[in-house]
C-alpha cells in the first residue's frame, strides 16, 4: 500500500474500454514472465506491457498474486475483467471522477505515514487544532486510573469532481479499552437505516 | 490518554494527556454528538422521526425538507430549494462543515442521477469483493446459486472460516444495491458459525456472478406515483436442516424498489398456507414501517 499521486494527471483519461480490445494479451498488465534458466526455447527477452500503456489509467482493479482466497496462477486469462465491467454508460465526467476515487490509497499505519512530508504537515495541523480546542492538557497520570491508547487514521479527502483535495489525519482514541460504567455510561450513533435512505432517494429522484 | 506519537519532547516521556473534550474514538463521541446535533437541528423546527431516528423532517406550508444523517454525513432534500439553502446555512453557522454539492458517493455506494432519475451502485465494493475473492481471471456464471441447491453440514470442514466469514459479510453489505443476491446472501449467512468447503463454493459462485455484471444496481425512476405497493412470497420446509420455511418480500414505492427481504421463518409451519401467511405478516410489518406516515415524508406527494 503507498500513497497515489497526491495530485493525478486527470487528462488524458482512458478507459480500459477504450484502449484494451478484449482477447488481445495486453490485458494482463502485472504479468512478466520470468525468463527460465533450464529451457533453451524459451527466449530470455523481458515480457512486459507495452510501454504506451504506462501513460494511461490502464485499470482500476490490479491482481496481486497474494488473494487472500485462492491463489490463482498468473497466467494470461481468457475472461478479463475489462470485458464485464463498462463505464461508457456515465458522463465523462462522472467517469473521471469514478477513476480517481479508484485509483488513490490511504496509509494504514503512523510508521507508513511518516515516510511522506505531506502527511507529516496533516498530522501537524491537525495537533495544533486539537491543541488549540484545548482538547487536552499534559499531566502525570493519576493512580489508579488506565490509559488510553489512540492511534492515527489517514484519509484522502475528494473534491466533489473526484480530484483529491487535501490529505487529513485525524487522531482517535482507542475508546474500545474503556470500560462501561465506569469510563462511560450511555452510547449511542445515529445510523440510518438503508431502507430510509433508499425512500429518501426515490422520493428526491422524483422531485427532479 | 497517551500521547500521539509525534507530539512530545524528550524528557516529557512520563506525562500523559487529560482529555477536556471528547475525541473521536471514544465510546461517548458519538452520542455526544449527535446530541448536539440534534438539539440544533431541533430547534430550527425540525421533527424527528420515531420510525428511523437519524431522519429529520420539516414542514412549512408547502415547503418540505428532509435530513438525514449517518453519523457525521448529511443528506439533505426537499421540494424547496429555498428551505435547502436555508438549512445548509444553519448548519454552516453552528458546525464547521463542507457542501459536497448533489449527492455522489455516500458510505461505499455511487450515485449518478439524471432527470430521469438516480441510480445507485456499488462497482467499486464489487470489484474489491472480486480482488480479495482472487476471482478476477475467473469465468463468470449466469446465476448467483445452482438451481435447487440444498447446502448441508455434510462437506469437510474449512481449516480457516475467517475468509469464509469475512466474504459473506462483504455480500451482505453489497445486498444495499443488488437485490439479486439476497436469497443467497441469506442461505450463507446460515453457516457463518460453521462454515463447509461446499458453502465456500457456493460463496465463491456468487462472486462469479457479481464479475459479469459489477456495475448492476438499483434506479429510482422520477416518473413515480407514490404508491407502495408489496409482495411477499414463501417457500414450504426451504432449510432442509430445520425444516422451516423461508419468507421473502418486497416493497416499491411507485416503479422503484426500496425494501425487501429473504429470511427463514422463526417457527415450522406445518402447511404451505401457513407459511404463506407468515410472510403477508412480514411484509405487513414493513409495509407499516415505510408507511409515508410515520416516516414523515408524505407531504412531499402533496
Amino acid at each position: 500500500m503507498s500513497i497515489a499521486h497526491p495530485n493525478p494527471p486527470p487528462t488524458p483519461l482512458l478507459l480500459e474500454s477504450d484502449i484494451l480490445e478484449p482477447p488481445t494479451p495486453s490485458t494482463d498488465i502485472n504479468t512478466t514472465i520470468p525468463p527460465t534458466p533450464t529451457s533453451s526455447r524459451r527466449s530470455s527477452r523481458h515480457a512486459g506491457p507495452p510501454a504506451k500503456l504506462s501513460d494511461y489509467v490502464c485499470s482500476n482493479v490490479y491482481t496481486t498474486q497474494s488473494s487472500s482466497f485462492l491463489p490463482g496462477p498468473p497466467k494470461g486469462t481468457r475472461y478479463p475483467l475489462a470485458a464485464y465491467v463498462s463505464y461508457h454508460r456515465y458522463q465523462p465526467l462522472h467517469r473521471s471522477f469514478i477513476a480517481i476515487i479508484s485509483s488513490v490509497t490511504e496509509p494504514r499505519s503512523y510508521s507508513e505515514a511518516a515516510t511522506y512530508p505531506e502527511w507529516q504537515a496533516a498530522m501537524q495541523s491537525e495537533l495544533q487544532a486539537l491543541q488549540h480546542n484545548g482538547t487536552w492538557s499534559l499531566t502525570p497520570l493519576p493512580t489508579g486510573k488506565t490509559l488510553i491508547g489512540c492511534r492515527w487514521v489517514y484519509k484522502v479527502k475528494h473534491r466533489s469532481d473526484g480530484s483529491v483535495e487535501r490529505l487529513k489525519a485525524r487522531l482517535v482514541a482507542k475508546g474500545f479499552t474503556q470500560l462501561e460504567g465506569i469510563d462511560y455510561q450511555d452510547t449511542f450513533s445515529p445510523t440510518a437505516k438503508i431502507v430510509s435512505v433508499r425512500c429518501l432517494l426515490a422520493l428526491a429522484a422524483a422531485r427532479g | 490518554m497517551s500521547p500521539p506519537p509525534g507530539l512530545l519532547r524528550q524528557g516529557e516521556d512520563q506525562l500523559v494527556c487529560h482529555l477536556h473534550k471528547s475525541l473521536y474514538g471514544l465510546k461517548q463521541a458519538s452520542r455526544q454528538w449527535f446530541a448536539k446535533f440534534s438539539k440544533a437541528i431541533c430547534s430550527a423546527g425540525f421533527e424527528q422521526s420515531q420510525v428511523d431516528h437519524s431522519l429529520f423532517t420539516r414542514q412549512r406550508d408547502k415547503s418540505f425538507t428532509a435530513l438525514l444523517i449517518y453519523v457525521d454525513d448529511i443528506l439533505i432534500t426537499g421540494n424547496d430549494p429555498i428551505s435547502v439553502a436555508m438549512t445548509k446555512k444553519l448548519l454552516h453557522s453552528q458546525f464547521n462543515l463542507k457542501d459536497l454539492g448533489p449527492v455522489k458517493y455516500f458510505f461505499g455506494i455511487e450515485f449518478s442521477a439524471s432527470k430521469n432519475g438516480i441510480f445507485i451502485a456499488q462497482r467499486k465494493y464489487v470489484l474489491e469483493i472480486i480482488e480479495d475473492a482472487g476471482l478476477l481471471r475467473a469465468a463468470p456464471v449466469d446465476t448467483p446459486m445452482e438451481r435447487g441447491l440444498k447446502l448441508s453440514d455434510k462437506s469437510d470442514l474449512l481449516t480457516n472460516p475467517g475468509h469464509f466469514r469475512r466474504l459473506v459479510g462483504r455480500l451482505i453489505y453489497l445486498t444495499v444495491s443488488r437485490p439479486d443476491i439476497t436469497y443467497v446472501v441469506h442461505v450463507l449467512s446460515r453457516f457463518m458459525h460453521q462454515p463447509r468447503k461446499l458453502h465456500m463454493e457456493a460463496a465463491l459462485r456468487v462472486v462469479r456472478y457479481l464479475k459479469g455484471a459489477p456495475g448492476q444496481g438499483l434506479f429510482f425512476s422520477s416518473n413515480t406515483d407514490f404508491k407502495l405497493r408489496a409482495y411477499s412470497d414463501s417457500d414450504w420446509a426451504g432449510c432442509s436442516l430445520t425444516r422451516r420455511s423461508t419468507t421473502g418480500y418486497c416493497v416499491f414505492l411507485g416503479p422503484s424498489l426500496i425494501s425487501w427481504r429473504s429470511k427463514r421463518q422463526k417457527t415450522v409451519s406445518l402447511s404451505s398456507a401457513e407459511a404463506e401467511y407468515r410472510a403477508m405478516t412480514g411484509a405487513s410489518c414493513e409495509l407499516t414501517i415505510l408507511d409515508l406516515d410515520s416516516l414523515k415524508l408524505w407531504p412531499v406527494i402533496s
